[in-house]
């Protein structure tokens, strides 16, 4: 080893003053003191129920979710139902859009939207406004849901009406002219 | 210079004066908001001439916007498409693509500010997402936004972000609580007051309550930073005429018994690739 990195030792008049710091150091609890002191903090008591679990409520965008997929299978992948959620400033509900989406074309189109909050029921959904018209709802007007049953009878309606199946019809008419062209 | 009209018809048939404004500003690409003449109509007005050139760009879900273009509709693709939304790709040969978003925003008749602002917020994510699709941020708004440049929904962050100044936007974007949020810049600032030779705004209201401006920006156009070279503010206009009639009253206000409540915008982009021949 080099000489010059040595680091310096102390003297003999530091390590007295070192051992006379030591003997004079308060003493410090022994075994059975610390197991008194652990025991005090762990009656922290658990004020949480013993059985928090995931709710058997399907939230109303996995039922979308799903039935995006379903619009998927039927058009063999060419036309989806997508739910994209939307980040408003009212941060106290859940926001999405359902769109419908051609891959190959690059379009979409919003189809609804929902809304609803930490309860997940009721959900609230909201047509395209010529879709709303069709079914006489008021344009611009929310529908509300206040349970799933009634949350997929209101997505049945949107979907059956004849303005997403001429939306859709004319997506998979496109999809197919630039497939055959 | 690719050339831009907007203009809600409130209703009217307009059809000729249309025809006469695209004629008199060798307009490229026609947008109107709430145009009860079918799309054969405005056609047929557009090309009432010994060339016609003028083609409808149909849209699929959105019924609130119509647009009509001196190019092949091919060039102009639609992206996305909400109730009032409509956003396409212009690609013309030999120049750049830019993303089109054209707007009819629910009026203050029936929404409230609060629900206008939070509408800004959705508009600005769906604008979001088609540039996420398109892979550019390339991207012009145009349309009637129903609120003035100065609105909480125009300027804030998570809205749509419309800057007065052209060195403003040209920051890209700006970070709030760790999020960045991208500009616009909205020329449309430039046009209050009557200190210009132009028309104070777009549309006129006075009612006899405490607050009212008069006059209203409502219908506007914002550029994203990556188009601003390519935009040209001086060719940016509230129009007052048709060319050859008047679109205003004797107050100078818009003449809503002869034309629309609205006032028409116009504008040019130069979207000319170097080396191309326009």
């Amino acid at each position: 080893m080099n000489k010059k990195s040595r680091k310096p030792q102390p003297g003999k008049a530091v390590l007295d003053m070192i051992d006379a710091k030591k003997k004079s150091r308060k003493p410090q609890p022994g075994k059975a003191l610390l197991e008194v002191i652990d025991a005090e903090k762990n009656q922290t008591k658990d004020l949480w129920p013993d059985d928090i679990k995931t709710i058997k409520v399907r939230p109303p965008v996995v039922a979308l979710e799903e039935q995006g997929k379903i619009l998927g299978k039927k058009t063999k992948n060419m036309v989806l139902g997508r739910a994209r959620q939307l980040r408003l400033p009212d941060a106290t509900q859940f926001h999405f859009i359902f769109q419908i989406e051609a891959p190959t074309l690059s379009y979409s189109f919003a189809l609804l939207e929902i809304r609803y909050g930490a309860s997940l029921y009721p959900v609230q959904v909201k047509p395209a406004t010529d879709i709303a018209r069709e079914l006489g709802e008021r344009e611009d007007s929310w529908i509300s849901a206040e349970s799933e049953e009634a949350f997929l009878e209101i997505l049945s309606r949107i979907f059956k009406a004849q303005r997403t199946r001429t939306l859709i019809g004319a997506l998979l008419a496109q999809i197919e002219h630039k497939i055959t062209a | 210079m690719t050339n831009f009209l907007f203009w809600n018809l409130a209703g009217k048939d307009l059809t000729k004066r249309i025809r006469r404004i695209a004629d008199c500003h060798q307009v490229d690409i026609v947008v109107l908001a709430e145009s009860d003449s079918s799309d054969d109509d405005v056609l047929l007005a557009l090309n009432d001439k010994p060339q016609p050139d003028f083609y409808v760009a149909p849209g699929l879900a959105c019924e609130k916007i119509r647009v009509f273009t001196r190019f092949d509709p091919s060039f102009l693709v639609l992206v996305h498409e909400t109730d009032d939304l409509s956003i396409r790709m212009l690609s013309l040969p030999g120049a750049m693509d830019v993303l089109v978003a054209a707007v009819h925003m629910p009026s203050k008749r029936e929404w409230d500010d609060k629900s206008q602002e939070f509408q800004c917020t959705a508009l600005a994510q769906e604008i979001e997402y088609a540039e996420n699709t398109v892979g550019h941020s390339r991207t012009l708004l145009l349309g009637d936004l129903n609120m003035n440049p100065f609105e909480p929904g125009m300027v804030a962050a998570a809205g749509l972000h419309g800057v007065m100044t052209r060195e403003l936007a040209k920051r890209f974007s700006r970070r709030v609580k760790s999020r960045s949020y991208k500009f616009f810049y909205n020329p449309m600032w430039g046009f209050f007051g009557d200190k210009e030779d132009h028309p104070p705004g777009t549309h006129y209201y006075g009612k006899s309550v405490q607050k009212v401006f008069f006059w209203n920006i409502f219908d506007q156009v914002l550029v994203r930073p990556d188009l601003l070279s390519r935009f040209d503010v001086r060719s940016l206009a509230i129009l007052d005429n048709d060319g050859i009639d008047t679109l205003v009253d004797r107050s100078g206000r818009p003449d809503k018994r002869k034309a629309s409540d609205h006032l028409p915008i116009k504008f040019g982009l130069n979207l000319m690739m170097k080396g191309s021949i326009e």
